[in-house]
């Protein structure tokens, strides 16, 4: 269980009004709000240890050097990975166009094949959209059902021997559905594919062990986990990490650089770790916070988190469902949910909604998420309005929330709100 | 309009629609223009009021936020805007 009263105190923007009223922040799957640790320590690091990292023999380098390590250390026990397969990024978007544009663009052919579904984010698809124009590669797409799940059947049929990667969502950032993915991972390895994973919503929210997964690449943002703005990580398997070459070159990503006389360049020799893909100096202090950050949510337990957001939406389903008139999309089953709810009062635009409970100081996406297509799919082509929910939300402000959306349905019921 | 208008967001939809956010010393002084120059304007419960301008939808907000449906672009938007706000 969690103590979210205990939790609440460590977040000072929670005690904030906005338009007169309490803040609630269910804009979560945007980007969570910082606890002081995190706060504190991205600050204590300017005040005490600030410098470049890994280029300086001097002391505050050097301490500046371990911290950042330790990052990365935190980091890989919070996904189960080894330290030295970490990327930091500045966010998912940049790491999933790292896979692309380092590893796919070397590694595929004019005719081969991508394998996505309709249900990612935009940047699990525009990436792959631009390499199939620069490499003439195709990309499939994995349909998604009526209720929000993910057309698993399909994927052995879209399969071919041209496929070269799966790159698919473990949750849903407009439906909050969770992918199976270790079954996407096994049938991927059947047929000798590598696949790539966008943690985004997942990692955040429940545990992730990527040696259980088996996956080749996952990609999440620090921001969406209590962590500094500017932050992301990509893991990458070791073997893989081996053969990949940065397309983003410069300091850091080399071992050596030497000038060949005789044939007028230079010839580089590229770094072994991962700081062979932070080229330039990287966001230290971001990172630090981070790893508190990464700290601070191990010490909660993912899986308490995971429980508490099911408890969440379940919550919010329930009283959706009691109110009537609202359309609900995705899964009905909480257990197969991050702690997203996507909805629509019926014969209202999801930015009216958003503007109206925008008023009471409550804080919802509206619009399509950046994920149109599986707008689309659910029939929701004015875009929805999305709660998301995290570690200080309580039951009682989803009450409000609720009470709100009552108020909006029953005025409609009377004729009075069109 | 550069006297009421803080910033304007461009909302993702079906439709381009765009949030109008009003300058908060003068939100109320704005809306009372918003509620003379606009047609039809129907007041839904205190939650919002709604009225059309030149065809055009607004959705007024005691927020000072004013979401404005159906609009080709931003340039067409500060036209409207600033003929009511004129």
């Amino acid at each position: 269980m969690l103590n979210v009263e205990e939790i609440r105190k460590d977040f000072p923007i929670l005690s904030r009004e906005v338009n007169g009223r309490k803040l609630i922040y269910f804009d979560n799957a945007a980007t969570t709000q910082k606890p002081v640790q995190v706060i504190n320590r991205v600050m204590e690091f300017y005040m005490k240890n600030h410098a470049n990292i890994h280029r300086g023999i001097h002391t505050l380098s050097q301490e500046a050097s371990q911290l950042y390590e330790e990052a990365r250390e935190a980091i890989a026990k919070m996904i189960n990975a080894n330290p030295k397969e970490i990327i930091f990024t500045k966010n998912t978007t940049e790491a999933i166009n790292i896979v692309a544009y380092t590893w796919a663009l070397r590694k595929l052919k004019r005719g081969d094949e991508i394998l996505t579904s309709l249900m990612e984010h935009h940047s699990n698809i525009t990436p792959w959209i631009t390499l199939s124009q620069l490499r003439g590669v195709k990309v499939k797409f994995i349909g998604v059902n009526v209720d929000g799940t993910l057309k698993m059947e399909d994927i052995p049929k879209l399969i071919s021997k041209r496929t070269r990667l799966i790159t698919i969502t473990h949750a849903s950032n407009v439906l909050g559905t969770i992918n199976d993915v270790k079954g996407i991972v096994k049938i991927a390895h059947e047929n000798g594919i590598p696949v790539s994973i966008d943690a985004a919503q997942s990692a955040p929210h429940m545990p992730i062990n990527v040696k259980d997964i088996n996956c080749e690449f996952l990609a999440f943002s620090g921001h969406k986990m209590l962590g500094p703005s500017g932050t992301g990580v990509l893991y990458i398997k070791s073997e893989i990490l081996k053969e990949i070459e940065p397309t983003i070159s410069g300091g850091g990503t080399i071992k050596n650089v030497k000038w060949i006389p005789e044939m007028g360049t230079c010839k580089i020799d590229w770094g072994e770790g991962p700081e062979k893909l932070e080229a330039g100096t990287p966001n230290i202090a971001g990172v630090i916070g981070l790893s508190e950050a990464a700290k601070y949510l191990m010490k909660i337990g993912l899986e308490n988190i995971e429980r508490h957001e099911k408890m969440l939406v379940e919550e919010t389903m329930k009283g959706l469902m009691d109110i009537g008139d609202v359309k609900i999309y995705g899964p009905m089953n909480p257990n197969i949910k991050v702690g997203i709810v996507a909805f629509n009062i019926n014969g209202l635009n999801p930015h009216q909604t958003a503007l109206i409970l925008d008023q009471y100081g409550i804080a919802v996406r509206s619009g399509f998420h950046c994920a149109e297509p599986i707008h689309q799919i659910i029939g929701a082509e004015d875009g929805s309005v999305r709660a998301s929910y995290y570690i200080y939300n309580t039951k009682s402000e989803i009450e409000e929330m609720l009470n709100v959306i009552r108020e909006i349905v029953e005025l409609r019921r009377g004729g009075e709100v069109r | 309009m550069e006297k009421y208008v803080k910033q304007i967001i461009k909302a993702c939809g079906k439709e381009a629609d765009y949030v109008v956010v009003l300058k908060m010393d003068k939100v109320m002084e704005a809306i009372e223009r918003l509620k003379s120059e606009l047609k039809g304007l129907i007041d839904f419960g205190g939650l919002y009021m709604k009225g059309i301008f030149n065809g055009i939808e607004l959705n007024i907000f005691r927020t000072g936020k004013i979401l404005v449906k159906g609009i080709e672009n931003e340039e067409d938007l500060k036209r409207i805007l600033n003929k009511i706000f004129s």
